[in-house]
């Protein structure tokens, strides 16, 4: 038996409160309704008022925690093994059969779950406080003559609240139907839910999977060309397929044998393992220096400081997933990454370490500096043209206002698989783009044409032989005489994280 | 520890923090609420000694001599005093949808004794002013001299009016009991007390509380249980007189009683002192746009004595064994059934001149909508039902006049009623009430109380009002409404939400066509909800069961 992190703080507060707030509702309702007399009538009428209140502010935060923190996208139905969750209800519980899907932090919800609580959500819930309101406004809706039927209102309230009772009777139910009949409760009370062995690895590389994909939106930075909208897709695939996949139990040996740093730490800051990856990125040769070693060694003060709050961070039993950091290297140098954890624990529920692995942004970070120097020194500055001129790894171009090709280097020919430069200078850049693309990129160009620095987003190319191409792009504005007359900028592939995305593609087979 | 002091954190302190800001937050507080100390009521004394004028001292021999020496002095206030409904029993109203009429005791026939055409005699003792009205035309003799000043400002209790039924060679008409030192009175002359005004309005119909209900002769001393307002017996009573609610202005009295009354207009209100804001609670104040304010706080009426609830007429004019008229005569039991309906713990009283009177105390009002305006079924109006009862000021008002947007004009409330009611003669053929002739000393007069003949009786009522009498008398079932007013209860006594707001026993029960949040449900939505939750519930049990038994094969 194992226990993997499951609810978030503020999910378990909002959980605890929301379902006390209903019940106390549901009490004071029905006295309200007439069914019985408890607190007496008035006490009820107000209690139930300060009630509803605390349960809209308690919507209105929620939905807004929902929406900043993506949870919204759990409630998001899926089709696929509805069927599986309900026949499991039916038929399987009573067999003993495996659960057809899995808890993990990004997706808590089994399909028949995503769909009972969006339906709570979009009609039950809005019903219920909706037909509230009017009921509490209902002398303002009659002195101006929009309504005037009560007795509507009150059936809809009536309605919703039997509805709701009935959800909360089933809900309680459904929780004794995890490994032990208070495991599910237990879970919502300290976030973490016990799981057998099985389940737990299965979960604990899920949590994973989908905090690399998170990663690879870290990487893209903040501003996005087309709003991270490939990746986008790609996340809701990973999600859409969560907890089904049984094949993913190899996934941690695939990411060790990958181009993806991986490494764990055990609860006292010491390496326990790494592998070839992320020696080749930290340029270290000797794993066994490594193990053992702590994680501070080597750092300097400030990345010290950097890297113990991240491992505090997720050893009090939070996730972290793509934070940027910086590394110092073996031979001195410095480099960037973005690291993803997740705390792990031993068989008595402790924490026992945590895990998690890195993913190279150096040559985007150092552009991006160069690029950051190049601005703040007013277009004077030569480091940057030096620094991408001799890059294999960033690609430089500069286009003229009308969106034609000056100048491009090595690894942008590369990158698009030309052979020379006369195949693209002069040329309209819309040649490197599908259509789609294009009319997207438009947008951004014209805003670059318009003085604006557009920082990493993620676009995708379209090469010479037709294939296309991931690859982060930033894009400023060329001055001559305070006059924009072209833009310029830097791409960086995205290899890296496409081995990892495949890997991911290759899992979920 | 530490996973216990997280959950303490997350879970236990925000429900302590919400649950208790919930729990004590008063969010219903009235920021525009009146309380009761802002309300300050002012007794003025009269400014002179009235013993020390030498006009007073004059021996009256009439009583006109006495209202002639009030009259010079207040030299004005006899032609004022001849315009007021106190004079002229009767006043211009308007009707909705119906006009202006001249409204009062000269057109309007209730079903207590009817009316008081052809019955002056006896009535005109609670006439302010001495001497018959001119028959057949109910205009009051218009001498100034007639005006009786003194039963109203009579301040030394001892001036009664003359009952000429009492006995023979009484005076009559309105003039004072004998024996009556009319000099003495006239010299301790001052502002009316409660007693003046109740020595006609406390005994209307006959005796104490017989009429309204909620004006009765314990209001002269009582405690605020009877009345909070008139009390003048105890902790915080506050000895109001009539006055201090009737303000009162050149003799024109507010106040409309919609027995004889029909517009809404002059009215005596509460909201005069107490605001329409009076309760701390908002929720409380909301209630003031539909309720009004004696409905919750009059929950019961005749407090002191019992009060008439129900007349029949019809059984009058029956004998004893030995053909001798009946007098006030108490009939056995406490239930009394009429129209289909008990009333328990009534006293029930046969008079050979009445006929059967159902009396109850401590009533509880019945409930209706009201806007403030109401019908008559006035002097020579038609009968158009006879299957139901004929009511005979109807009320107007319902739930609609406050929707489809709501009319501050005229708002209907829900008010608290005395519902009287009767059977009563009328004329089965011209399809009239009767105005019967009643009251009379001399056998032949063909006074009902004298002859027991009813033929005669209405024939001569009839005739004194100018109206057809087919010889036949039927009797009809008649209601009247008493809208409540007086004997306000304490605070602490009056309705709470849940008298009204109730599914068993709702107060207001019979009120319909709007829907009332703790009083009314769909029961097809209750039915469904409660089965769709047993279902659920049995689900989860079956399906728990089986989970059971099947770890137990597993094992």
């Amino acid at each position: 038996m194992k226990r993997v992190l499951i609810y978030k703080k503020y999910e378990r507060f909002w959980h605890w409160t929301q379902a006390a707030l209903i019940l106390l509702l549901a009490l004071t309702g029905f006295e309200v309704h007439g069914t019985y007399h408890l607190f007496g009538y008035q006490n009820a009428v107000l209690f139930h008022r300060n009630l509803a209140w605390a349960f809209i502010i308690l919507i209105v935060f929620t939905q807004f925690w929902n929406f900043t923190s993506g949870e919204w996208k759990q409630y998001i139905p899926s089709k696929k093994l509805l069927k599986a969750q309900i026949e499991y209800y039916i038929t399987g519980i009573f067999r003993h059969a495996p659960h057809p899907t899995r808890k993990t932090v990004y997706n808590k919800f089994n399909p028949l779950q995503r769909l009972t609580y969006l339906g709570l959500r979009v009609l039950i819930l809005p019903v219920v406080v909706l037909s509230g309101l009017f009921y509490l406004y209902f002398d303002y809706l009659i002195n101006h003559g929009y309504f005037h039927n009560l007795d509507i209102i009150a059936y809809f309230h009536v309605a919703g609240a039997f509805l709701l009772l009935a959800f909360i009777i089933g809900h309680i139910y459904l929780t004794t139907t995890g490994l032990h009949p208070l495991s599910a409760i237990k879970a919502m009370l300290t976030g973490w839910e016990e799981m057998s062995d099985e389940d737990a690895e299965i979960a604990l590389q899920e949590n994973m999977k989908v905090a690399l994909v998170e990663s690879r939106k870290g990487i893209s930075g903040k501003g996005s060309i087309e709003k991270d909208h490939v990746f986008e897709k790609a996340f809701e695939e990973v999600v859409g397929n969560l907890g089904i996949d049984t094949e993913s139990a190899k996934l941690r040996e695939r990411l060790i044998n990958s181009n993806v740093g991986y490494f764990r730490i055990n609860k006292d800051g010491y390496y326990e393992e790494v592998n070839d990856a992320w020696l080749k990125l930290y340029k270290c040769t000797n794993r066994d220096k490594v193990i053992g070693s702590h994680v501070t060694y080597d750092r300097t003060p400030e990345g010290k400081k950097q890297i113990m709050k991240l491992v505090n961070k997720v050893l009090s039993g939070e996730m972290i997933t793509g934070e940027r950091v910086e590394r110092v290297c073996k031979d001195g140098t410095i480099g960037y990454h973005t690291v993803s954890a997740t705390p792990y624990k031993d068989k008595d529920g402790n924490i026992a370490g945590l895990e998690g692995f890195i993913i190279d942004i150096t040559p985007q970070v150092e552009a991006e500096k160069a690029l950051e120097k190049k601005i703040s020194s007013h277009q004077k500055n030569n480091d940057f043209y030096k620094f991408v001129s001799s890059s294999d790894d960033i690609g430089y171009f500069r286009i003229d206002k009308d969106g034609f090709y000056q100048e491009v280097n090595d690894a942008w020919l590369k990158l698009y698989k030309y052979d020379s430069k006369d195949e693209i200078i002069g040329k309209h850049y819309s040649l490197s783009r599908t259509k789609d693309d294009f009319i997207k990129l438009e947008k951004s160009v014209k805003k670059v044409l318009n003085g604006e620095t557009i920082p990493f987003g993620i676009t995708r190319r379209y090469c010479k032989d037709g294939s296309v191409g991931y690859h982060t792009i930033t894009m400023t504005p060329v001055y001559e005489n305070n006059k924009i007359v072209g833009f310029e900028g830097f791409i960086v592939d995205k290899t890296d994280t496409k081995i990892a995305e495949e890997e991911i593609k290759k899992s979920q087979v | 520890m530490k996973k216990l002091f997280e959950i303490i954190l997350i879970i236990i302190v925000p429900w302590v923090i919400i649950f208790w800001i919930v729990f004590t937050y008063n969010g219903d507080r009235d920021s525009k609420y009146f309380p009761d100390k802002d309300i300050h009521v002012e007794h003025k004394k009269v400014p002179v000694d009235h013993s020390k004028f030498a006009i007073l001292q004059k021996k009256f021999k009439t009583p006109q001599e006495a209202t002639e020496a009030c009259l010079s002095c207040h030299n004005k206030t006899g032609k004022e005093f001849m315009k007021t409904p106190h004079w002229q029993w009767k006043q211009k109203d308007t009707i909705p949808d119906r006009g202006v009429f001249d409204i009062g005791k000269i057109n309007i026939l209730n079903d207590f004794c009817i009316g008081v055409n052809s019955n002056e005699e006896l009535c005109n003792m609670c006439h302010s002013g001495y001497g018959k009205s001119i028959p057949g035309h109910f205009a009051f003799k218009n001498d100034q001299n007639n005006i009786d000043c003194l039963v109203c400002h009579d301040n030394t209790g001892t001036y009664h009016k003359s009952n000429p039924c009492k006995g023979p060679n009484l005076p009559g008409a309105g003039y004072p009991a004998v024996g009556t030192n009319l000099n003495y009175v006239a010299q301790n002359v001052g502002y009316p007390q409660k007693n003046n005004c109740g020595s006609c309005h406390f005994v209307g119909g006959g005796g104490n509380n017989v009429k309204h209900g909620d004006l009765e002769m314990a209001q002269l001393h009582c405690t605020r249980n009877l009345d909070v307002h008139m009390a003048s017996v105890g902790k915080d009573a506050p000895n109001l007189n009539c006055q201090d609610c009737h303000k009162t202005e050149n003799h024109n009295i507010t106040g409309h009683l919609y027995t004889v009354a029909s517009s809404n207009s002059n009215r005596a209100t509460c909201v005069e002192c107490h605001t329409d804001k009076p309760h701390e609670s908002k929720l409380l104040n909301d209630h003031f746009k539909t309720i009004a304010c004696q409905t919750c706080h009059i929950p019961v009426y005749a407090k002191g004595a019992p009060t008439k609830i129900i007349w029949d007429w019809s059984t009058a004019v029956k004998m004893d064994k030995k053909g001798k008229p009946i007098f006030d005569k108490d009939l056995p039991g406490h239930t009394y059934t009429y129209n289909g309906k008990v009333y328990k713990d009534v006293e029930i009283q046969y008079d050979s001149r009445h006929g059967t009177a159902v009396f109850k105390k401590d009533v509880l009002p019945e409930y209706v909508w009201f806007n403030g305006t109401a019908n008559h079924h006035l002097l020579g109006d038609k009968i158009t039902d006879t299957t139901k009862p004929l009511i005979l000021n109807p009320l107007f008002g319902s739930y609609k006049d406050n929707v489809l947007p709501r009319d501050p004009k005229t708002p209907s409330k829900i008010w608290p009623v005395k519902i009287m009611r009767g059977k009563q003669p009328y004329d089965p053929v011209n399809m009239l009430l009767i105005q019967p002739k009643l009251a009379g000393k001399i056998k032949g007069s063909n006074a009902l109380w004298v002859d027991y003949n009813w033929k005669a009786s209405a024939k001569a009522g009839m005739e004194s009002v100018g109206l057809p009498f087919s010889g036949h008398v039927g009797f009809i079932e008649t209601e009247s409404m008493w809208l409540l007013n007086h004997e306000v209860a304490p605070a602490s006594q009056s309705l709470q939400c849940a008298a009204c707001h109730n599914q068993k026993d709702s107060k207001l029960k019979n009120l319909t066509g709007f829907y009332m949040p703790g009083r009314d449900h769909s029961s097809l939505l209750d039915n469904l909800g409660l089965i769709f939750i047993i279902l659920v519930l049995m689900g989860v049990s079956v399906h728990g069961f089986l989970r059971v038994i099947s770890n137990k094969h597993k094992k």
